[in-house]
Order: structure tokens, then sequence, then C-alpha cells
């Protein structure tokens, strides 16, 4: 990509049952290091693995190799992002079963029993048979990680909206993936504008700073509070360098 | 200046061909790729796609058919004698089933389904739906070009049967009853024309228009990238396309079968 690297230098494994914060400090995007998480985008050096399957080796491959490859990558990591939407003219019941139908051979019994559980999880009783344009933003959301999570990713990738939404959809989302995570079959990396909102869900915190990205474990001195102190404070640096100019 | 401009005309036309024969190339070869994945699915959309493009178009087709069978044989009957002709019959029937009714069938087709694919995919790409099947790992090519590719080949196959049949049938009985058909055309001889050439050449056509103009049409919808006003000018630009390359395969065609 074009411009300044988002993040030099970078290294750490994220183990199934953790859920990591992306705090980014203001102005900062880190949707491009979402699209590298997921396998959308090859880092401009180094390497990322997911579940073993490693970018280098994917690169490396033959193309019927390096497609089987990224396939087996989607299936494996679950992105949930602004940019990708749900699909207008089915309901949501099919946009939430839609990987099923496509990617696994199952009867129509299975996946509807999936996808009720996932609508269980997520509170989207009684929307399933809506159309997206029909509901709320906030249901939308909701849906859109339904179709994230049904097919059990091993790594769950969110972009902020989704959690820094209105209060229920926090609290409805917070419960399923704590029940994920406690399952130890999931991992989780989110873009948290403010981790307060989901406070307990986060084992850690990576904080996108000037192309550092800095960890804050709980045991070693940097909070998730402390993180978002930071966060303000740096902010505040920000406006008031921008005033004396 | 015309000197200058050939070349990058050539240049541009040439890579227009590229693309689409890169896209029929991955469509095609998604059924290797992905095997089995999704073909209940994409079984549902070809069907959809059949069911949009030949079964509501047909009552129009069939109009046409009628009104253009009944024109050409009025036509024909009354003109072609002046010329000292006498295969009257032949040259209708060849006129009618080969070099019309495919042209007819995609000239419809483009004016109705061409355009709205190109909205459709166009679409889905300002609203992050393509995205979105990029990120769930479902192949594009095979979701959503394969099937409007079978389906839009499939359906102007039916709908040219339907166009000849109803030509054939309609056409002359709306110029018997017109009372401007004159004596001298028998339709046992308009039977004759229909062998195994023409039902090779009307096939032929058919699936070359098919593939064109779904290809053009799925081509121009992905080309649009992030603003709804790239909508209405991909689609118009795809229907324009598909026109010309319709006439240069119909062309084609005409010389080399």
């Amino acid at each position: 990509m074009a411009g300044e690297p988002l993040v030099r230098d970078a290294s750490f494994d994220i183990g199934r049952g953790e859920a990591v914060a992306l705090v980014p400090f203001i102005h900062e995007d880190p949707s491009p290091l979402l699209d590298v998480l997921a396998g959308l985008f090859s880092p401009e050096s180094g390497e990322i693995s997911w579940n073993g399957i490693s970018s280098r080796d994917i690169e490396q491959s033959s193309p019927g190799a390096r497609y089987r490859l990224e396939r087996e990558v989607r299936l494996e990591v679950g992105y949930v992002t602004p940019a990708a939407s749900l699909f207008h003219n089915q309901t949501l019941f099919d946009n939430i079963a839609l990987p099923l139908r496509y990617h696994l051979d199952l009867d129509e019994d299975e996946v509807c029993s999936r996808v009720e559980d996932a609508i269980r999880g997520l509170r989207l009783e009684g929307q399933a048979l809506r159309r997206p344009s029909e509901v709320p933003r906030s249901i939308r959301r909701r849906a859109e990680l339904a179709r994230a999570l049904v097919l059990d990713p091993a790594l769950l990738v969110v972009d902020s909206p989704y959690l820094d939404g209105d209060r229920t959809a926090a609290q409805a989302l917070g419960s399923y993936l704590e029940e994920r995570l406690g399952s130890g079959g999931l991992a989780l990396v989110a873009v948290v504008e403010d981790p307060a909102r989901i406070r307990g869900l986060f084992t850690r915190a990576l904080l996108v700073d000037g192309g550092e990205l800095k960890e804050c474990r709980g045991a070693a001195g940097c909070s998730l509070s402390e993180a978002v102190e930071r966060r303000m404070q740096r902010g505040t640096e920000n406006d008031n360098a921008k005033e004396n100019t | 200046m015309a000197g200058k401009a050939a070349p990058r005309i050539a240049f541009f036309a040439v890579r227009y061909l590229f693309e689409l024969a890169r896209l029929l190339y991955l469509s095609l070869s998604s059924i290797v790729w992905e095997k089995r994945r999704g073909s209940a699915l994409v079984n549902r959309l070809m069907l959809q796609q059949v069911y949009f493009t030949a079964v509501q178009a047909l009552p129009l087709t069939l109009f046409v058919a009628v009104t253009f069978g009944g024109l050409v044989m009025i036509q024909a009957s009354v003109q072609l004698p002046r010329f000292g002709m006498r295969e009257v019959e032949e040259i209708t029937g060849l006129v009618l089933f080969r070099e019309l009714a495919p042209l007819v069938v995609a000239l419809i087709v483009i004016a109705r389904s061409a355009n709205a694919i190109v909205v459709e995919i166009g679409n889905m790409q300002v609203n992050g739906e393509i995205r979105a099947l990029e990120i769930l790992g479902i192949n594009l090519e095979r979701f959503i070009v394969l099937p409007r590719l079978i389906g839009v080949v499939t359906s102007v196959l039916l709908l040219s049967v339907s166009f000849c049949a109803a030509a054939y049938w309609g056409g002359f009985w709306l110029a018997e009853f017109s009372g401007y058909l004159e004596s001298n055309f028998v339709l046992a001889r308009l039977t004759a024309v229909f062998n195994l050439d023409l039902f090779r050449n009307l096939i032929v056509r058919c699936f070359a228009f098919g593939i064109v103009i779904s290809l053009v049409a799925c081509h121009h919808g992905f080309r649009v990238k992030v603003s709804p006003t790239e909508v209405p000018q991909q689609a118009t630009r795809g229907v324009i396309s598909a026109l010309s390359l319709s006439f240069v395969i119909n062309f084609a065609v005409s010389l080399g079968v």
C-alpha cells in the first residue's frame, strides 16, 4: 500500500480464548492492519500465520495450492468491517446462512439449527425474516457478526463500529463473545476506541501509535483503562499542538 | 490523426476482449476449483436468471416474432418475384430464422437483462456486498458470473427457438389474415428451410450472443468501484458494448458458418 507504514516491527501472538483490543490513537486508522490480520493483504515484510497456515507459504505455493490455502484462511478467520455489508435482497436469516450453504454440504435442518443458535446468541429473535433495510443499524451489525461467526472461525477480527455501538448491542455481543472465548474455540482481535464499553472481555490491549504497536497486558501494568487514558491524553496533546500552530 | 488513433483503439479493443476472455476462463475454471461447493446456491441463481431473462421476456419476444415474421413473409412474397426470384420461401426462411431470430432476441436480452445485470452487480459493489463475498471466501466468478453466464446462454437459446416457432406459425397466419400475403407463398416450402445446417447456425449464434452479453454485463458491473453515479455510466457502456459485439459476431458468423 502507498504511504507511511501503519505499523513497523510488530510481533505478537494471539492464542485461542484470548481477546485483544487494538486501541488506535486519535487520527490513526488501523483498518489496513485489520485487513492484513484477516488475510486479505500480505504484510509488506515479515510473515503472519493463522492456525499454522503461513502467508509466506501461500505466496510461494503453486496457483492451485495458493487458492486452497487462501480459502482455508478465509474459513479460519471471521472478519467484520463496515466495508462489507449484508445482502440487501435477502433476509437476515439467509444472510447468516449464506456461508454455511456455500462452504459446507449440510442439509437445511442443520443450517437452520446453526443459524438459530447464532440468532439467539446475538439477540436477533424476531428480526431474522426481515431484510437489512427494514432493521436498525445495530441489528444489522449484529447480523454481520453472526454471519462471521457461523462457520466457527478460529479468529474473529472486528472493526470498531461493531463494538462501539449502542449499549444493548455491546452487552449482547459481549456476553456472546465471552461464551465463545470461554469455550476456547475462538480468538478475538477488535479495534475498540473505548475499551471500557466491553470491560472484562479483553485480556490484552495493543496501542497503535505512530507506527508502533505497544502491548498492554493487565499483569504488566498497562490496563485497558490506562490505554484509554493515554489515548485521550495524546488526543488532547495533538489538539493543543494544532491550536498553537 | 486517424492514423494515431487507430493503434490506441485497437489496443483498447484487444485489452477489452482479453478481459472478457479472462472472465470467461475464471468462471468456467471455478467449476474445477470449487467442484460442488455452493452448487445448490449457484443452480438456484441460474434458474432465477433463466426466469428473469427468458420467461419474463417471452411475451415480448413472441409478439415481436409474430409481427416480424408476418412482415418479412409479406414483403418477400410481394417484392422478390418482381426481381425474378422464385425461391421466396427459402430466402425468407434464411433471413428470418438464421439471421433475424437470434439477433432480435439478442437485442431484447441486451435491453432487458444486460442492463439489469450491470445495475445489480454495480449496486452490490457500491453497497459492499462484493467485498462481503470476498471476505466470506466465496468465489465471485462462481457465485456471480457463472450462473448469469449459463442462465443468459440458456435463455437466448430458448427465446430464439420460441422466436422461430412464433414467426413460423404466427407470422404466417398474421400475414395470411392480413390479406397481403401473395398466394405464391407456400408454408410447406418454408418448412424445408429447417435443416441441420440452420439449427447448427442458430445454436452457434445463440451461444456466442449469450456468452458475450453475460460477460459484458458482468464485466461492466464489476467496473463500478465506489460511487452510485458510476452505475448508470457502466450500464450504458455495457449495453453499447454488448450491442456492438453482437453485431460483429453476427457478421463474423454469417461469413464463417
